[in-house]
């Protein structure tokens, strides 16, 4: 099958901080793949690489079929490859001086050029899926971090885009918020829309990931699927990484910590 | 005591006064405020060598006096003109261009410079994953900042911008230095017969406070409007 999505060589620094080692990754039509990893992995980095939002120093993006070279790329190749990806933020970063509905007809309205009530019918049909038709006409003030994120995630599935990039999506939520955002990013899941999501919600892995790729050090340590990396983890580092993240009361590390 | 009669005598002048006040006020806050706005943008975005000239005129500007700043655009300016009217050939009659055409372009600079600043901290108070959101639905820098960035920093601005334009009604009166009849200078001509001061200037004042007000609430009312995003926060 052809890929969606294509980065060749990704290398990023901030300053001297060398975040993205080379990273190379090849994303099939309708994968769901789940990026895991430590703080500082670069994980976040690489999604944002994709759209640009950071440009990498070197190697290539494609999304489609659409490829921009990092090292000359241009604004309007930019902006091509923004309008074919769509992005669900860890802040939901909804526009603040627009209503829900808004938020949604946004995109329509102003990059593909909908008709203002063409946008509105399809962004209330979509409202409705993520469970918000009741607050089209709130401010996202108004709402909860929950709904925020799932009206985040209305507005990146309208604009219909070859890959939704979800960064750490349930992050900032209130730990009860949690599940109604999961639930609504697995309804999108089944719809067959290439995803790639940076999380730290194993389960949610285990359960919607065709594939997990394990990230530490600006590198891809590990990818496969998740019955594979979740369960049996040839690398060290991921077994490391699973541990902690499925065992915090570590004992041995606990002891460790203390008597040092 | 007050003389009353003087007071309803010379009500009517004043009045007609006010309007280039007004004139002066809101010509040089509109097109200041536009070049504000765009020393804002430029110096935010870092563009060599024009942000840099920027902040040397924003400091320039905000150490200098107005009064001397009238004076400059009043003696200077139609020299200048004048003198580049010649060298490409032309004589240009600069007696002919009223006084308030140069108050106006010296509180218009003053206002550029006020109001840039205004605007830079009202842009950096803005999320900046408001144009991250912008930028990842596909939207080009000038759709982001105007849908989205702009109404939002507006809505920040709004009362210090209000504040700025108090100033700047109240500065007007310092045109009267470069001959300019507005509400100020028409009280002192009027006064100056019979030594009327104290009733002008109570009638200046009364004046300038009615305008003061209803400038108040036409910024209030305009940042409770553009305010009604943020859940609560209605003045």
């Amino acid at each position: 099958m052809e890929s969606m999505v294509e980065l060749k060589n990704i290398h990023k620094s901030f300053g001297e901080n060398h975040i993205l080692k080379g990273v190379d990754m090849k994303i099939k039509k309708g994968e769901v793949v789940v990026i895991l990893g430590p703080s500082g992995s670069g994980k976040t980095t690489l999604l944002r690489t994709i759209n640009f939002l950071d440009s990498a120093d070197d190697g290539s993006v494609s999304v489609h079929d659409f490829k921009v070279k990092c090292k000359k790329h241009t604004k309007s190749q930019v902006i091509e490859l923004r309008r074919k990806t769509a992005m669900v933020f860890q802040n939901y970063n909804l526009f603040q001086n627009k209503t829900i509905l808004q938020n949604v007809m946004e995109g329509l309205v102003t990059v593909k050029k909908y008709k203002k009530a063409d946008a509105e019918v399809n962004s209330r049909k979509i409202l409705e899926k993520v469970g918000l038709s009741e607050r089209c006409d709130f401010y996202p003030s108004q709402l909860s971090g929950g709904q925020q994120q799932r009206a985040g995630i209305a507005r990146a599935l309208i604009l219909d885009p070859d890959v939704i990039l979800f960064d750490e999506p349930t992050s900032a939520l209130d730990p009860e918020l949690v599940g109604e955002v999961l639930k609504t990013i697995k309804v999108v899941a089944k719809t067959g829309i290439t995803m790639i999501v940076v999380t730290h919600e194993i389960s949610f892995a285990r359960e919607v990931a065709s594939r997990v790729i394990f990230m530490e050090g600006g590198v891809v340590v590990e990818e496969g699927p998740p019955s594979e990396i979740l369960v049996n983890p040839k690398e060290a580092r991921t077994q490391q990484f699973l541990q902690r993240i499925t065992n915090p009361d570590n004992k041995e590390e606990e002891t460790l910590l203390f008597t040092q | 005591m007050i003389n009353l009669g003087f007071i309803l005598e010379s009500t009517p002048a004043i009045i007609k006064a006010i309007p280039i006040t007004l004139l002066m006020a809101f010509s040089s806050a509109i097109i200041g405020w536009i070049l504000g706005l765009g020393i804002a943008l430029i110096r935010k975005a870092n563009i060599a060598i024009v942000a840099q000239v920027c902040a040397v005129f924003v400091s320039f500007m905000r150490g200098v006096p107005m009064v001397i700043l009238l004076y400059i655009a009043y003696y200077a300016l139609p020299i200048l003109i004048y003198n580049y009217g010649l060298s490409i050939g032309v004589e240009i009659d600069v007696n002919a261009v009223p006084p308030v055409i140069y108050a106006i372009s010296a509180l218009l600079l003053d206002q550029a410079a006020y109001s840039s600043e205004i605007f830079r901290s009202a842009l950096s108070a803005v999320d900046e994953g408001q144009m991250e959101a912008a930028y990842s639905v596909g939207m080009t820098k000038t759709q982001a900042l105007v849908r989205i960035i702009f109404p939002q920093a507006f809505a920040i601005a709004i009362p210090n911008l209000g504040g700025l334009f108090l100033g700047l009604v109240k500065g007007t009166s310092l045109a009267y230095y470069v001959g300019v009849y507005e509400i100020t200078a028409t009280a002192n001509l009027l006064a100056m017969p019979a030594l009327n001061f104290i009733e002008s200037y109570i009638m200046t004042t009364i004046v300038y406070e009615v305008i003061s007000f209803i400038i108040n609430k036409l910024f209030r009312y305009s940042e409770n409007r553009l305010k009604r995003f943020r859940a609560g926060m209605t003045v």
